[in-house]
């Protein structure tokens, strides 16, 4: 059990927020070391992910927890976006004159859910990762506690949030009613002449994950909450919440797709509603964070049809191992890119709870090239311009889909592939209209940039390095984790 | 045991709050009306423990209490942050997000 790395990281995870809280608040003369100390705390949990990301599968506390790839992808991949939003964070806080220490500390707990809920098939568990995971969330949306819209932006994640837990409670409650256990595996059977009982469970489980990932038609909150947070906490939620939610749904769909043969469909349906809702909502957008947050609707949808066809496929055929390939490839490089553009947001918001309007970035090319070509970057990769990694993920997404086509569900998979292709295209309108602000408008007249920290800059343009590498050498992330895997092994 | 009647109190705990959520508009109900779902899917859980003859379903009503008193604590602290801003407690006034 011991040598199960879950229980190292969330362990450090545990004792670096308490060190946090402890020895992270500062004073006006010495400000403080949350930032550093989670920091710290994160990149030690990454060495432990990259050490065991080759080696070791099993899983311990009595099947509780499981170790597999594509646990330790996710695990690792919130633990780099936890990274990353630490490092904008601790610049932003004291861009606003803030030093929040409790912001690093919720940052470490959010993190510890998120590993403990991408590792389990074991629902109670679940739960506990998820609910730990949203607390913190909840309240690092409402840091800075005297602004009007942090505080609602909490509020509102934090109603919908509570209430989506409490149908996903009830839903694992009748599904531990039919099986008699938590363990999901196993229970297909059981659960595939569940009846009636069976279809609210699933449908209680589909709207709690659809709250969480703000899938249509439970998206509402989604712009609301993510204009009002912090910069580098929207990033966060965009990215890491997004990646760990559709791995559990990944690792759990095929257990609950013996409760109804209709769950293809109604997967299918959200997918596209997602899709069409959250692009056509981005066009008419002004604030860039209210854009970026339909945007991410939007790419909920296209992984939404990379779950459909996992699910289309026969279950452990190579199509569907393609499929969840593809679905993963997707999140990684989803991360990567909006990391990268709310990271750009964050460099460039000045102090005081003025929304960043698309205005404010206009004539970036002359004011700031460097980051402007960053911000260039993440754009082109949102809307899936080859050469960037976001037209590789898209790419294998839709030859997944194609590939299906002719299968049992073919109709379906058609269907799914053109609105994928459609929505593409409308993407496009409002990723260029971004490009075409930085570039082609002069901005003449628009407010000054505020100071940018080193620190913040070099991660921005590693980020777009990491872009840009992904579209250009699509298994290098593969490859150059897997050199540095065996280089920390050599070290410990 | 038949699980029927408790099974029964607890739809109607968990739709009660479900109706709650959605029709009343102040934030201190409508954080009520969760608790009153959450404690409806509590009730089920402790329920199908008992048919089951198994423990796990009160264990994970432990946690769950516990969760839900986490969220409490956030929920009422931005209770009164919202207060303290506003100086009053009104859902459908919480809109100066959206566009």
């Amino acid at each position: 059990m011991l040598h199960n790395p879950a229980i190292w990281t969330l362990l450090l995870l545990a004792a670096g927020c308490v060190t946090v809280l402890l020895f992270g608040h500062g004073t006006a003369l010495r400000p403080g070391r949350g930032g550093a100390i989670a920091n710290i705390t994160l990149l030690l949990v990454l060495s432990v992910w990259w050490v065991h990301a080759f080696h070791g599968h099993g899983e311990g506390f009595d099947g509780m927890f499981l170790l597999d790839r594509m646990g330790m992808l996710a695990a690792a991949g919130s633990a780099f976006a936890g990274f990353v939003t630490t490092v904008m964070l601790t610049g932003w806080l004291r861009r606003q004159g803030r030093e929040c220490a409790e912001v690093h500390a919720l940052m470490l707990l959010a993190v510890a859910g998120m590993q403990v809920m991408v590792q389990t098939r074991h629902l109670a568990v679940l739960f506990l990762g998820l609910e730990t995971m949203s607390v913190a969330l909840y309240a690092m949306c409402a840091a800075l506690r005297e602004r009007r819209a942090a505080v609602e932006s909490g509020f509102k994640y934090f109603l919908t949030g509570a209430f989506a837990s409490a149908l996903l409670l009830l839903a694992i409650a009748i599904i531990f009613g039919l099986t008699g256990s938590f363990h999901l595996d196993g229970a297909e059977t059981k659960l595939a002449h569940a009846g009636e009982l069976g279809v609210i469970a699933l449908v209680l489980f589909l709207a709690a994950f659809g709250f969480k990932l703000s899938l249509v038609p439970f998206h509402q909150w989604a712009p609301d909450v993510y204009e009002g947070a912090p910069t580098p906490v929207t990033g966060f939620m965009a990215t890491a919440v997004k990646l760990t939610g559709f791995m559990t749904l990944l690792r759990l769909v095929p257990a609950l797709g013996a409760l109804s043969q209709h769950l293809l469909l109604i997967l299918a349906v959200l997918a596209i509603a997602t899709m069409l809702v959250g692009n056509l909502g981005a066009l008419v957008q002004t604030r860039v964070k209210r854009m970026l947050a339909y945007s991410s609707i939007a790419h909920a949808g296209y992984l939404l049809a990379a779950l459909c066809v996992v699910l289309a496929a026969p279950a452990g055929s190579a199509a569907a191992e393609g499929a969840s390939v593809a679905l993963s490839f997707y999140l990684v490089v989803y991360v990567l890119m909006n990391l990268l553009a709310f990271g750009v947001l964050a460099l460039n918001e000045r102090a005081g709870d003025e929304p960043l309007l698309l205005n404010d970035l206009a004539g970036l090319r002359n004011r700031r090239p460097w980051m402007a070509a960053a911000m260039l970057a993440a754009m082109l990769s949102l809307a899936g311009i080859p050469l960037t990694g976001g037209f590789i993920a898209k790419w294998q997404v839709f030859t997944a889909l194609l590939g299906e086509c002719g299968g049992a569900h073919g109709t379906l998979m058609t269907v799914l592939a053109s609105s994928v292709a459609l929505c593409s295209v409308i993407g496009l309108a409002y990723y260029l209209r971004v490009v075409m602000t930085m570039y082609v408008e002069k901005g003449e007249d628009a407010k000054p940039l505020p100071v940018v920290p080193f620190a913040p800059m070099l991660l921005v343009m590693l980020l777009a390095g990491l872009v840009l590498w992904v579209g250009i050498v699509p298994d290098g992330l593969a490859l150059g984790s897997e050199a540095i895997s065996g280089f920390l092994r050599t070290l410990f | 045991m038949d699980p029927r009647p408790y099974l029964t109190v607890a739809v109607i705990l968990f739709l009660l709050g479900a109706a709650g959520f959605l029709v009343r508009r102040n934030l201190l109900v409508l954080f009520l009306a969760v608790e009153l779902m959450l404690n409806g899917a509590g009730l089920a859980l402790i329920t199908f423990a008992r048919m089951h003859l198994s423990m796990d379903g009160e264990a994970l009503f432990f946690i769950m209490l516990a969760l839900a008193a986490a969220e409490s604590a956030v929920g009422l602290a931005m209770v009164i942050a919202i207060y303290r801003n506003r100086h009053h407690l009104d859902a459908d006034k919480l809109d100066d997000l959206k566009g």
